[in-house]
């Protein structure tokens, strides 16, 4: 199976929409490029289609032959995993149905396999080592054509925003064979496609530019070495113009908010891990700046871009280099697309863990409507009169919903917090940097009184641990809704519960459940189901497997005071047989 | 084209002053990114060059920092993959569709 050619890539993409028609969209970009192609990019997501999104693009660069046959590969595998509800392997790299069912379930992934279809052609059809796209620009050669990753609006004009002395990676000279900037920022139509998606997709909340080689995971920023002191000296600061760029220097360093390079570390450490799993090469993680600056490259646009305009989602923009060589044989090809396809699925795992959906719509006869992107400071309730019509309130919660709904990690969990009979919206972060759990108590006009209850460690090391999830219901009866972590991931023995003291406040408790939590929840493809199991009208929480390998539904029964009762009913072939067959979902009631 | 062709070469050094002091000195192509990775004894970097501009760069000052190793002509291994290039469109039938390399399990 040999490269694919650009023909062949479009297709790929239009028979992969065609043939999963229920988990794709298949989207047109825009501009069309020098030589009059037209590229596609296809939305991949079994859930919200207004869910978090992660853009993934590939062969910006001419040259770099594997990335876009890796993210046909990846599409591929995803979709026909998910349609089949198997997992997917990658040498020793393993990840499970569950894994596939939560990535397209959580978050969108968009695909945008080859972003520079003209050179593609150009190096594949005549000269190999190409890199630019084929813009004619008055001179045959090596004169024709810009190279795309510095043509992206991301302190562009290199020559005004950069230390003389720096070494910028990047050249006003059309003849420069592999990084001509172009005439302006965002000049060529293969850029302008990149933005658009951006532009038009604001639930896009990962940047992921795929190229080759090195090999090497690169994180913002790539115009100067990372510092988190200092807010001023940032790429719109242009008091540092004359300074910026240069290696070792302590006039200027890029300021990245600590949270921000905590979470881009941490999510490049998984891809890492990743990528290692398939057949041991360490990629490794490093800044995007290395011996020199970079400008106009996509993964610190995207990144900027909220910098600029706060109006705008923030976006992480990675760059997997990929590879040992820009052609490998097709056999070595192969396992690189192995390694890129793991870790992407890493990347995707991160990103749906932290899924939010830009809206969320809350259950019961009222619709609210809670905004996890910056820009409003209110929450609007459409509410049911009963007869098909809606009184609509717009209610002013303008920290709760201005700030700290929009932090990244941050879940919205509903219930009645205090017992009124009303549905309170509370926000609970599932990334490091908080210890409280905000509620906005509904009360019951449409507008909102909002609390900041703490909870320090439930919150601030419990609720940001990978693989929990967060579980709502009255774990002791007496009418208020608490908030219980169910880890999914090894490592924990106990059932933390933060209980809702009716005021805002939480008091906290951690039993154990030993077997529960240490061994069945982390069972890949078990499905946390929360009900009172007994009747006692306190709510329990059930496992259901719908992997092979079970023949029984394991239940945590709640004792009131923080303390759970473990049963393992058997259900023979409702478990061992049924739940697992593909397709099958879960939907628990009162059947009887 | 074919008389100079691009040669992949390594540029390792026990610094990273070394390595960036050379590749000041000769401009080489660095790739997508100039991003040299730790090594044993030190660093290495990935670079692309002209075959005569590469045996001229052995003479500068700073080379004496620095070992270079050639891995590949990269335009002759360009000229042999664009052969594992598709020829016709593999999906140009609707009902083609693409397979992924994992493993369903
Ligand atoms: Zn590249």
């Amino acid at each position: 199976m040999p490269y694919l050619n650009v023909d062949e890539i479009e297709s790929a993409l239009e028979n992969l929409a065609a043939a999963y028609p229920d988990l794709t969209t298949l989207m047109t970009a825009p501009n069309t490029t020098h030589e009059g192609r037209t590229s596609h990019i296809l939305r991949l997501g079994a859930g919200d289609p207004s869910a978090d999104g992660v853009l993934i693009l590939g062969g910006m660069h001419a040259r770099e032959w594997v990335p876009p046959d890796a993210l046909i590969s990846f599409s591929a595998d995803l979709l026909e995993a998910h349609e089949t509800g198997t997992g997917l392997g990658y040498g020793g790299a393993a990840f499970s149905a569950a894994d596939v069912s939560s990535i397209l379930e959580s978050v969108n992934i968009f695909i945008f396999a080859c972003v520079n279809p003209d050179g593609r052609r150009f190096s594949q059809a005549s000269q190999a080592l190409w890199r630019k796209n084929r813009r004619p620009n008055g001179g045959g050669g090596s004169c024709l054509g810009v190279d795309i990753n510095r043509n992206f609006d991301f302190l562009w004009d290199h020559l005004a925003k950069f230390a003389p002395d720096s070494g910028v990676s990047a050249s006003d000279n059309p003849c420069d064979a592999n990084v001509y900037r172009g005439p302006a920022a965002g000049s060529e139509p293969e850029t302008r496609n990149v933005v658009w998606m951006l532009d038009n997709t604001p639930q896009i909340r990962w940047h992921m530019d795929v190229h080759s080689a090195v090999p090497v995971i690169l994180h913002s920023w790539g115009s100067d070495q990372n510092q988190s002191t200092q807010p001023t000296q940032t790429f719109l600061n242009t008091a540092f113009d004359a300074v910026r760029g240069r290696i070792n220097d302590t006039a200027y360093g890029e300021f990245i908010p600590a949270e921000d390079l905590d979470l881009v570390s941490s999510a490049s450490a998984r891809m890492n891990d990743a990528v290692k799993a398939v057949r041991g090469d360490n990629y490794g993680v490093e800044q995007a700046f290395g011996l020199y600056p970079t400008s106009g490259a996509s993964d610190d646009y995207a990144f900027a871009r909220h910098f600029a305009d706060p109006s705008r989602s923030k976006v992480y923009g990675f760059t997997v280099e990929c590879g040992h060589s820009f052609q490998p044989t097709w056999t070595e090809a192969e396992e690189v697309i192995k390694e890129v396809s793991a870790g992407l699925i890493a990347l995707c795992l991160e990103a749906a863990e932290l899924a939010v959906g830009s809206v969320s719509h809350v259950r019961g006869k009222d619709i609210a409507l809670v905004r996890q992107t910056p820009g409003w400071s209110t929450i609007p309730v459409a509410f049911s009169n009963g007869t098909g019509g809606w009184d609509i309130t717009n209610g002013a919660a303008p920290t709760f919903i201005g700030n700290w709904a929009n932090t990244p990690g941050v879940r919205i969990v509903t219930g009645d917090f205090n017992g009124n009979g009303l549905t309170d919206i509370a926000l609970v972060r599932q990334t490091p940097g908080w210890a409280s759990i905000p509620i906005a108590f509904a009360n019951g006009s449409g507008g909102w009184d909002i609390t900041n209850g703490a909870a320090p460690t439930f919150i601030g090391n419990w609720a940001n641990t990978p693989g929990v999830r967060i579980v709502t219901g009255d774990f002791n009866g007496n009418g208020l809704t608490d908030i219980a972590l169910v880890r999914q991931t090894p490592g924990w023995a106990s059932i933390p519960v933060a209980f809702a003291n009716g005021s805002g406040g939480w008091d906290i408790t951690n039993g154990a459940a030993p077997t529960f939590i240490g061994n069945w929840a982390n069972t890949p493809g078990v499905r946390i189901v929360t009900g009172d199991f007994n009747g006692n009208g306190l709510t329990d929480i059930a496992l259901v497997r719908q992997t092979p390998g079970w023949a029984s539904i394991p239940v945590a029964s709640s004792n009131g005071s923080g303390g759970w009762d473990i049963t393992n009913g058997a259900a023979a072939t409702f478990i061992g047989n049924w739940a697992n067959t593909p397709g099958v979902r879960l939907t628990n009631g009162d059947y009887r | 084209m074919s008389e100079d062709p691009i040669i992949h070469f390594e540029i390792r050094a026990a610094t990273l002053a070394e390595i960036k002091e050379f590749t000041d000195e000769i401009q080489p192509d660095l790739g997508c990114r100039a991003i040299a990775r730790r090594a044993e004894g030190g660093f290495v970097i990935d670079a692309y060059l002209p075959e005569s501009r590469l045996q001229s760069s052995r003479d500068v000052r700073s080379a004496a920092n620095v070992s270079l190793h050639v891995l590949e002509n990269a335009s002759e291994v360009g000229r042999a993959r664009q052969q594992e290039v598709g020829s016709s469109n593999r999906y140009a039938a609707r009902g083609e569709i693409p397979r992924g390399l994992g493993r369903k399990e």
